[in-house]
């Protein structure tokens, strides 16, 4: 990413300006324009790692890249959506951590006789179960947003890539319909998955509906 | 090999890719449509599921190749038909969504209404399937407005025309008249019977509106657009659609389940002999039609990609056709041999 789409990799660390050696930000507020930053706690140096494993070298800066841009490809505005960028790159990485957290949590709190009953082994797993989808579509939120306006970096972009007899109207009707199919496919799932759950591993799966459900839960 | 003989290739590959496609999911999404008559209790309707059950998801991968490779091969047919048609298509989706699910989640609850009203989303989603493909090769075969940017120009209404609808609802006739003779082979007993009595007036229907489509084809000129003259294969197809009438009072399931097979193939022939070299017509002008030389690939692509299919298609034919010999066994409706 360094290397290839360095626009992407200046917007997901809100670098405005370029730094050499690069500050890796652990909160950054801009302003409103989204052009500058007003406030950021940042650890020196870490960004340069990140980016090209030693920790010296140059980040170039969103304002930079910008009007290069503009006089290698032309009038435009190359710069992704930085909130967007910013925040699901953080959410990524912070989940993650936070897995690789809980993940040894748990092997420190199975050592103790009486898990089961405790409190904490009710919560945690079950929060944990959707940090990994969370944090997958932040990071794929992260490498399309990031990689506005172009669908190829340098090549095509997404205005010129569009089919040119699709209306508005048409893209709208599609983009509703496969939410309430998915939305309502969501609502059966978690439906099914609440009842399997609840009945717990001995329930048998049911067969013709002349007979009785034969649902065995291990119930408390 | 030269570029031009790798075009007519894949031209013909693509034809047989929809014919084997038309096939195998038009008996399911005839099974499907089905469904909801034919099976009145919940061991009836599993064992009417069960008849497809091991072969549709298969059967769907035809679909799916048929579409990777006319984007692969012919990528300005692809774009011009998918973006054009891109509502019907999304409709399509979504009848195949529908129906997907429900095969899954049916059997998940003891609800009575709960599987109802997925069986109802079976049948509903094959209609749907059904109809839209019939409508767009119907619109293939009458063509459509493409400017000379080769961009489709109308909209959903477009392709609902009186041809547009006669063909998708024949389509919807002929794939339950197949599906109606897959399920008098796959069953017995007493739904066995229930399937011929179907199948009796669904030929009826079927034979009236596949000849009301022949006479419109014939009477509207869409013919001899192409190159190459139909011959004889659309009358074979109206013989074979008539004999299986003869086949389904004698209730010889084999006999007429091969004649709406056939009646299938030939039909998807003509269609593909109707309109080559070109693949989507223009009513504009004429002279805008996409045809197999200005919408395909390049020479390499279309060479890779000819060694690819030479190697993998057999053996994918030959492990499809090796699960429907596994699960040849007629299915009955006894609780104890019924698969959820």
């Amino acid at each position: 990413m360094y290397e290839s789409q360095p626009m992407k990799m200046a917007a997901l660390e809100a670098v405005w300006e370029t730094e050499e050696p690069a500050s890796f930000s652990l909160l950054t507020i801009g302003d409103l324009t989204g052009m500058q930053e007003v406030w950021s706690i940042r650890i020196p140096y870490v960004m340069s790692f990140l980016a090209c494993n030693n920790f010296t070298c140059e980040v170039k800066g969103v304002n930079e890249l910008q009007a290069q841009y503009e006089q290698q490809y032309g009038h435009g505005n190359y710069v992704p959506l930085m909130v967007v960028t910013y925040w699901t790159f953080r959410i990524m990485m912070g989940f993650g951590f936070i897995m690789m957290g809980a993940a040894v949590w748990f092997l420190y709190a199975i050592r103790r006789p009486d898990y089961e009953n405790s409190k904490w082994m009710k919560l945690v797993p079950f929060g944990a179960l959707f940090l990994p989808y969370l944090a997958n579509a932040s990071g794929w939120i992260l490498t399309e947003m990031g990689r506005q306006p172009w669908i190829v970096f340098g090549l095509l972009k997404v205005q010129d890539a569009v089919s040119p007899n699709l209306t508005p109207v048409d893209l709208l009707i599609s983009l509703i319909g496969y939410t309430v199919v998915y939305g309502s496919l969501a609502v059966a799932m978690v439906y099914l998955m609440k009842k399997y759950a609840i009945a717990g591993p001995d329930a048998t799966m049911h067969e013709s509906v002349d007979v009785a459900p034969a649902l065995v839960g291990s119930q408390d | 090999m030269s570029y031009e003989f790798l075009q007519i290739l894949w031209f013909i590959l693509i034809a047989v890719l929809w014919i084997g496609f038309f096939f195998l999911e038009g008996f399911d999404f005839g099974v499907g449509m089905l469904l909801p008559f034919i099976g009145k209790k919940d061991e009836e309707r599993r064992a009417v599921i069960n008849t497809i059950g091991s072969v549709w998801d298969g059967n769907e991968v035809w679909l799916l190749t048929a579409g990777g490779a006319t984007f692969a091969a012919f990528p300005e047919w692809y774009a011009t038909m998918f973006s054009g048609f891109y509502l019907a298509f999304f409709l399509l989706l979504v009848g195949l969504i529908m129906r997907g699910i429900s095969f899954e989640y049916r059997s998940k609850d003891a609800n009575p209404a709960w599987r109802n009203r997925f069986d109802w989303m079976i049948a509903i989603g094959s209609f749907l399937a059904a109809l839209l493909l019939g409508a767009t090769f119907a619109n293939l075969a009458r063509g459509v407005p493409i400017n000379a940017d080769k961009m489709f120009t109308g909209n959903l209404f477009t392709l609902l025309n009186p041809y547009g609808l006669l063909g998708g609802l024949t389509t919807v006739a002929i794939f339950l008249l197949h599906g109606a003779n897959f399920l008098g082979l796959k069953l017995e007993g007493e739904l066995r019977e229930r399937v011929n009595a179907f199948a009796k007036k669904l030929w009826i229907g079927a034979t009236v509106l596949y000849l009301a489509l022949g006479v419109f084809t014939y009477a509207a000129g869409f013919w001899a657009r192409g190159i190459v003259n139909p011959g004889i294969v659309p009358i074979a197809a109206v013989a074979v659609l008539l004999a299986t009438g003869y086949f389904i009072n004698r209730k010889m399931e084999g006999w007429a389940f091969i004649m709406v097979a056939l009646n299938i193939v030939l039909t998807q022939v003509t269609f593909f002999s109707m309109t080559f070299p070109n693949v989507m017509l223009s009513t504009t002008n004429p002279e805008w039609s996409l045809t197999i030389y200005n919408a395909s690939s390049s020479q390499y692509t279309l060479g890779v990609m000819s060694i690819v299919a030479l190697t993998f298609v057999p053996i994918v034919l030959t492990y499809q056709g090796w699960t429907y010999y596994i699960f040849r066994k007629r299915i009955s409706t006894d609780k104890k041999s019924l698969v959820y």
